[in-house]
């Protein structure tokens, strides 16, 4: 297992140098430079030169990725000029409330949609079953932007009951500890739901599937002809059969809520990742843009490692040496 | 003979499923005595495992649905108690075997866990006795090295081994009956005969009664004292093994007699029953296996023919063939 | 008799005959079905139901509520909302079927080299797959966009070089389960060549769960476009997608007073994405009716 662990990790580098590559790629294929974008209209050619020589810029592509990879394996992801920091210092300063969102939001998504996808299996073809169902697809299909816009309208605007956008009130002026968590979880509220339906309802689909497929199968037959009660069949022998293909999802959904982060930032105007990848992006702001995706592609296959060990733990039958 | 110890009587058990009605049991009525192995033969799909699932109300409703009939143990109608009752009896009083040792152990627990969990629930027994009984369990149906094997999953013993694990923990609880569905259907042939012993064996030492279900009537020999064969969901003929083999009556049994291969004679072919199993869903009239049978007459395919007993009530017969012989209740 | 009679006609039906059956008898998917032809139909006959042109700005009559001529009101420069809705659609609907056709032929491609060649071929399509399925989708699809430019042929490219791997690997898993069944083995036997076996019998069984899958990407192509376009990021204006003008609409009070700029377009992506996505979840019941939820 250790073994497995180790070199699966040795496995993740390649993968990752890998994007960083497609990415200078791209980067390069793109059309004018970051400095086109910077100019100030009356810049000489010779403050032209120098910009792009300040910037890194005079050297071909294939040894800016060579020097990023070293620089990147000690750690530096370079410097923002927009935000006059290193680019580490930039995503530790923007990573916590898109963390703390795509954590809240999981949460839901699993202590929710779970348990409903559970009964909506174990009550197949009921009323229930149809109500949750049509509940899923309602959840999978809204857009967020669409729906984090409705929230918006009904609870901050119409009725008042949440704040409009923002992580903390500007206006609080309380140094109470307490306070400052009440009011960013008043403010994490509304976004966390937005964020949390998708996977709510895909969470819902995905264990009632996996529910109906493990109540079909022969082990649980023998269950009944134990005499065990239908709460125990359900909750002990068919829950764990059914959670194992789940934990592989769990494992891929990580990037995925991140993802969905950027569009709730942007609609409750959030200071996180989301916010400022756009702005990379608009910007082009090279070290930046790269450090984000960086990061995302290794939560990305550090996620798909971690789905693979739990993998192992739910499911006795996979061994890995 | 020993006493009565089930008496199933006119059951009905059917299915609903996309508008179609299934009559996987029609009207089928049955005794086990005590300490008696009972056979239950025929084609797949004609309705022997849904019978048997139907007595402890093992089909899934829906879409089955128990039509009519009276399932009497212990002078209880099993069809009527409530969903408590039954539970105390299933795996306690009535207990099963199924046909696929590979997937009727749950593959996340490990196999102690899994006999325990009739012991602590039937005899309310903490976790180590329950262990204890397991290991004694695994010892009695033979398997090698119980005190391991309680801590190992399924994944890791073969088919053989894990149809004995399924035995020890169908007679965990010392049930008066043993419900075993074609337990050695998916085995080697070597492993078969072993199981089959160690069934005959076993059920000596916990005097329980068996219903065994199975197409093979080798096996059947082997194992009943009297057999019951079933065609399309029906009962079509009932008697001790030695009259079934040396006078079967019903062109169906015969015919599942004569397509055995030992039966044949050296150099002839085998005589497969011709036609395939009937469609429970659309059935034709009158008697169902008048489609296949070699010697139906007018009346069998008009008119399902009525049970009769024959010879003191030794012999039952569902067939227009016998429609002229004396009738004798017992 | 008249459950005998539906039960042999099933009976009697082909494989797609028997799929169609199934399908029809499923009611929301049916209904998901006709509320696409009818959004789509709207969307390419709105010029001729429509008295006002696209562009055509009206400021004595901008700002209304809906009303008998304006189905949904106007917008701030007395653009017709409803005309612009389907306008919109026809734009938002023709990226995501551009998107999804180049998606089923990248994925039909590599899946079926890879499920039909194995080997190292697959191993090598198989890691490529995995790699694209790491990126950080919608930041890529942010980063393309903002450097390349946000023309309607640079987003239908992004969306499908980013989407296709789903199609790859539903191919290639049904090709490998397809290849252990006995009636390729008679066909090596009887000395077809690759290609031939390759077309003739196995992409009419691989079609069935490409046009599920296609179905479905449908749905996730309209999502990631509209949130794209959300972001500012996805076609510009002033051409209308539905994504772009809810854009338009990202003013507090807007949001707050004048629902009928951002309730319209936002319904519309709503409804087409739940009506594909129950369409497609159908489709892939009707082809096995064993799977049936």
């Amino acid at each position: 297992m250790r073994n497995y662990i180790l070199r699966r990790i040795i496995q993740i580098i390649p993968g990752l140098i890998g994007i960083i590559f497609i990415l200078f790629f791209i980067l390069e294929l793109a059309p004018g430079t970051p400095v086109s974008y910077m100019m100030h209209p009356k810049m000489t050619p010779e403050q032209k030169a120098e910009l792009e020589e300040k910037l890194g810029l005079d050297i071909p592509w294939y040894k800016r990725f060579i020097n990023y990879i070293k620089e990147a394996s000690k750690g530096n992801l370079g410097y923002s000029t927009t935000h006059k920091k290193p680019v580490t210092k930039v995503i530790g300063n923007y990573a916590g409330p898109t963390l703390l969102l795509a954590l809240v939001s999981l949460t839901i998504s699993i202590f929710i949609g779970i348990p409903a996808g559970i009964i909506s299996a174990v009550k197949h073809h009921s009323i229930i079953d149809n109500i949750l169902t049509v509940m899923s697809f309602i959840g999978i299909s809204i857009p967020s932007f669409f729906f984090g816009l409705l929230l918006l309208k009904a609870f901050a605007v119409d009725i008042q009951l949440f704040p409009l956008f923002g992580l903390k009130d500007p206006l609080l002026m309380s140094d109470n500890i307490f306070d400052k968590i009440k009011d960013i979880t008043w403010h994490l509220v509304l976004p966390s739901i937005v964020l949390g339906l998708n996977s709510t309802a895909s969470f819902m689909r995905y264990t009632r599937s996996s529910m109906l497929e493990v109540i079909k199968q022969d082990y649980i037959r023998t269950a009944r002809a134990k005499g065990l009660k239908d709460k125990t069949i359900i909750y002990r022998h068919a829950f764990r059969n059914g959670m194992i293909p789940l934990i592989t999802l769990l494992g891929y959904w990580i990037p995925l809520l991140l993802s969905g982060a950027i569009v709730t930032e942007s609609i409750f105007a959030l200071p996180g990742l989301g916010k400022i990848s756009v702005e990379a992006a608009m910007s082009r702001n090279y070290p930046l843009i790269l450090g984000i995706n960086s990061m995302l592609a290794i939560l990305t296959l550090i996620g798909a490692l971690v789905a693979d060990i739990l993998y192992a733990v739910a499911d006795p039958r996979i061994r890995y040496d | 003979m020993g006493k009565k110890l089930l008496e199933v009587k006119n059951l009905k058990t059917y299915f609903y499923s996309d508008g179609v009605i299934i009559k996987s049991v029609d009207d089928v009525s049955f005794y086990v005595n005590e300490g008696e192995t009972l056979g239950i033969v025929g084609e797949s799909g004609c309705g022997k495992s849904v019978a048997c699932m139907s007595l402890v109300r093992l089909v899934e409703t829906p879409p089955g649905k128990y039509e009519c009939g009276e399932i009497i143990f212990k002078g209880e109608d099993l069809l009527k108690v409530s969903d408590a009752r039954i539970r105390q009896i299933r795996g306690n009083d009535i207990s099963f075997i199924f046909q696929e040792p590979m997937t009727s152990l749950n593959p996340v627990f490990k196999i102690g866990r899994q006999i325990s969990e009739v012991l602590i629930l039937h005899r309310g027994m903490s976790k180590e006795e329950a262990n204890k009984e397991s290991i004694r369990m695994l010892e009695l149906v033979k398997i090698p090295n119980p005190e391991r094997v309680v801590n190992d999953y399924p994944f890791a013993l073969s088919g053989g081994m894990r149809q004995r694990v399924m035995i020890a923990m169908a007679l965990a609880c010392k049930p008066s009956l043993l419900i075993a569905d074609e337990p050695t259907t998916n085995l080697d042939v070597t492993i078969q005969a072993q199981v089959l012993d160690l069934m005959n064996e076993l059920k000596e030492k916990i005097n329980t009664s068996i219903i065994f279900i199975t197409h093979d009537l080798d096996v059947i020999a082997e194992m009943s004292d009297r057999v019951m064969v079933m065609y399309a969901g029906k009962v079509v003929e009932e008697a001790s093994i030695n009259e079934i083999l040396k006078n079967p009556k019903h062109p169906y049994t015969v015919g599942l007699i004569n397509s055995k291969p030992d039966m044949a004679t050296e150099g002839t072919r085998l005589n497969a029953i011709p036609g395939n199993v009937p469609d429970l869903s659309n059935l034709p009239p009158g008697c169902p296996f008048h489609p296949r049978c070699d010697k139906a007459m007018d009346i069998c395919k008009k008119i399902i023919p009525e049970e009769k007993l024959l010879y003191e009530g030794r012999h039952r017969i569902s067939c227009w063939l016998y429609a002229d012989e004396e009738e004798v209740h017992e | 008799m008249a459950k005998d009679k539906t039960n042999n006609y099933i009976r009697n039906q082909s494989y797609w005959g028997q799929v169609l059956y199934r399908l029809r008898i499923n009611k929301m998917a049916m209904i998901s079905l006709y509320i696409l032809i009818v959004i789509i139909a709207l969307c390419i006959i709105v010029p001729i139901i429509s008295p006002y042109e696209i562009q055509t700005t009206n400021l004595s009559g901008k700002d209304q509520k809906p009303n008998s001529r304006h189905l949904l009101g106007t917008d701030l420069i007395g653009r017709d909302i409803f005309t612009r809705l389907f306008y919109a659609g026809r734009i938002s609907l023709g990226i995501a079927l551009a998107t999804v056709a180049i998606e089923c032929v990248i994925g039909v491609v590599l899946g079926s080299l890879s499920g039909f060649y194995g080997g190292i071929i697959d191993s090598i399509i198989m890691r490529i797959t995995e790699m694209f399925m790491s990126f950080p989708f919608m930041i890529i699809c942010i980063t393309v966009v903002a450097v390349f430019g946000n023309s309607i042929p640079n987003l239908i490219f992004v969306l499908a070089i980013l989407g296709w791997t789903n199609i790859a690997r539903i191919v290639r898993g049904q090709i490998l389960i397809l290849r252990e069944m006995e009636y390729m083995e008679a066909c090596e036997a009887l000395g077809i060549s690759d290609v031939r076996r390759m077309f003739k019998h196995l992409l009419p069984n691989v079609s069935a769960y490409v046009i599920v899958y296609a179905t479905l990407g449908m749905a996730s192509v309209i999502l990631v476009e509209t949130s794209l376009s959300f972001l500012g990021l996805g076609v510009s204006p002033p051409t209308p997608t539905w994504g772009n003008m809810i854009q338009e609409a990202r003013n507090i009070l807007i949001i707050q007073q004048k629902w009928w700029y951002w309730i319209p377009p936002g319904t519309a992506i709503f409804i087409s994405v739940m009506c594909f996505n129950i369409l497609g979840d159908g489709i892939r019941d009707a082809l096995d009716p064993k799977m049936m939820r």
